[in-house]
């Protein structure tokens, strides 16, 4: 009898441990599916959601007015132009402010931009807002022993008849690198970029995508991305 | 009387163990479901230990499906010591086409990293893709025999001796392929060499014989696929996509 009441003593201990178990995982089980996270099912419902919302990527133009800077009058030629510092630095770009016209107007050195987004339009919900900027353009830096260039080498200029490559064959010139080259600087928010990373570090998805077109021949020819905080 | 109540309870125990069982087995059901990258961007590839001071790999480029949500993709070769590197290859971006992209990270983790796009290099087909350091101090990012498109300073990279290269793919989005234009189609990474010395000349670069480990982050299960043949002693690795 004593040992039946021993046995019946530990049954009912682990029972109420078993059912404790039950309890915690179900709990957890519900406040798992309750949470919203970026990954699993979450992060695929809302790019679904995304992509119902947003079912073309056709641009329209963007119905704000784009901001142009252009040096003025009162203005000194060479002086580099004040821009966010992520902006010129992530690039590794300089713009100075020149007196020259430029060639292209903006609308034309929108339409050489290699992105369906080149005339802006609205991406996941968020209009493009773009900043277009006209001078004389630098990619990269002079070394210290004054005679090697690190930026951009050997840039074959293209002529195109359209953005489209297939479009696009070489005009027999080549820039050694870019310094103070004529170009516009074309600054897209809200347009997705990013570098790759690695696994240890990957980065976001940057918010700022900045095309460089080439004045003289209208052709894209860079960017890069960054975030503006 | 205790007898009969101890097989009664026994029952009870055995059905509460069952119900158990039976959560435990449909909370595990969650994970297959969860095949996205989690809020960072996946990567998929291989890396192998050898001493060098450049890689370089042919990517192919087909028709790849890779821009749904405006999705960021890159195929690249890397050299690398833990996280400094540099790296080329190509990549999308601003809802784009493919072009010639570079990147490299001094170890600081500094965000964003030195990188461009070239936008006036649209790649189509097979293409080689280098990073080389020279005895100058200088890192170039090569293309197609034109071994210098981009060049760094090892200054601002610190990166004089990579222990390791790599190869991958990566997406920042699950609904675009890894690479290849449509599920279990791949895109082919092969004629991986590295730089054995830094005098090496291009002729003299070493082929690399072995797959090497996994190299990348994909939550599990990862949509996306992973392999490696020899064709000709040429090793090609391989990722594949999701279907589309």
């Amino acid at each position: 009898m004593q040992q039946n009441h021993k046995i019946a003593t530990v049954v009912v201990f682990l029972c109420t441990i078993t059912v404790g178990i039950i309890l915690i995982i179900v709990v957890a089980s519900w406040v798992a599916s309750t949470t919203p996270t970026n990954s699993g099912n979450s992060a695929l419902q809302q790019a679904a959601a995304q992509s119902a919302v947003l079912p073309t990527i056709v641009p329209t133009i963007a119905t704000e007015v784009p901001t142009l800077i252009v040096t003025k009058p009162t203005e000194v030629a060479g002086e580099l132009i004040a821009l966010p510092t992520n902006l010129t630095v992530s690039g590794l770009v300089k713009i100075k402010r020149t007196l020259s016209l430029p060639r292209l107007n903006q609308e034309q050195a929108m339409r050489a931009v290699r992105s369906p987004y080149a005339m802006g339009g609205i991406i996941k919900g968020q209009k493009i807002y773009i900043t277009a900027t006209f001078g004389l353009v630098t990619h990269g830096e002079l070394g210290k022993d004054g005679k090697t260039w690190a930026g951009y080498q050997n840039i074959q200029l293209l002529n195109c008849s359209s953005p489209a490559p297939k479009d696009c064959k070489p005009n027999g010139k080549v820039l050694d690198h870019i310094e103070d080259r004529p170009m516009w600087v074309l600054d897209y928010k809200n347009l997705p970029s990013g570098g790759a990373g690695s696994p240890n570090n990957p980065p976001p998805v940057y918010n700022h995508t900045v095309y460089v077109v080439d004045d003289e021949t209208g052709v894209n020819i860079f960017s890069w991305g960054y975030s503006e905080p | 009387m205790y007898t009969n109540s101890s097989k009664n309870w026994g029952k009870f125990f055995a059905t509460l163990l069952l119900l158990a069982l039976l959560t435990i087995s449909l909370s595990e059901t969650e994970p297959a479901l969860a095949a996205s990258c989690g809020g960072s961007p996946c990567f998929r590839g291989y890396a192998q230990n050898y001493s060098n001071y450049g890689s370089q790999a042919v990517i192919g480029t087909p028709n790849s499906f890779t821009n749904p949500n405006c999705a960021l993709s890159f195929e690249l070769v890397n050299s690398r010591a833990a996280d400094p590197f540099v790296q080329t290859g190509w990549g999308t971006h601003g809802c784009g086409p493919l072009v010639l992209f570079w990147e490299s990270q001094n170890g600081a983790r500094a965000i964003p990293y030195n990188n461009g796009f070239r936008d006036d290099i649209v790649v189509i087909g097979d293409n080689s893709y280098a990073n080389e350091l020279n005895n100058a101090g200088e890192w170039c990012h090569g293309f197609n025999g034109d071994p210098c498109f981009m060049k760094e300073y090892n200054s601002s990279i610190n990166l004089y001796n990579p222990t390791t290269i790599s190869e991958y793919g990566e997406t920042s989005d699950t609904t675009a392929q890894m690479g290849g234009p449509s599920g279990n189609q791949a895109i082919y990474l092969s004629a991986f060499r590295y730089k054995p010395n830094i005098n090496s000349t291009y002729s003299n670069w070493g082929y690399v014989q072995t797959a090497g480990n996994s190299y990348g982050s994909c939550s599990n299960p990862c949509p996306y696929g992973l392999g490696y043949a020899f064709s000709a002693s040429n090793l090609y690795i391989y990722n594949y996509g999701r279907g589309s």
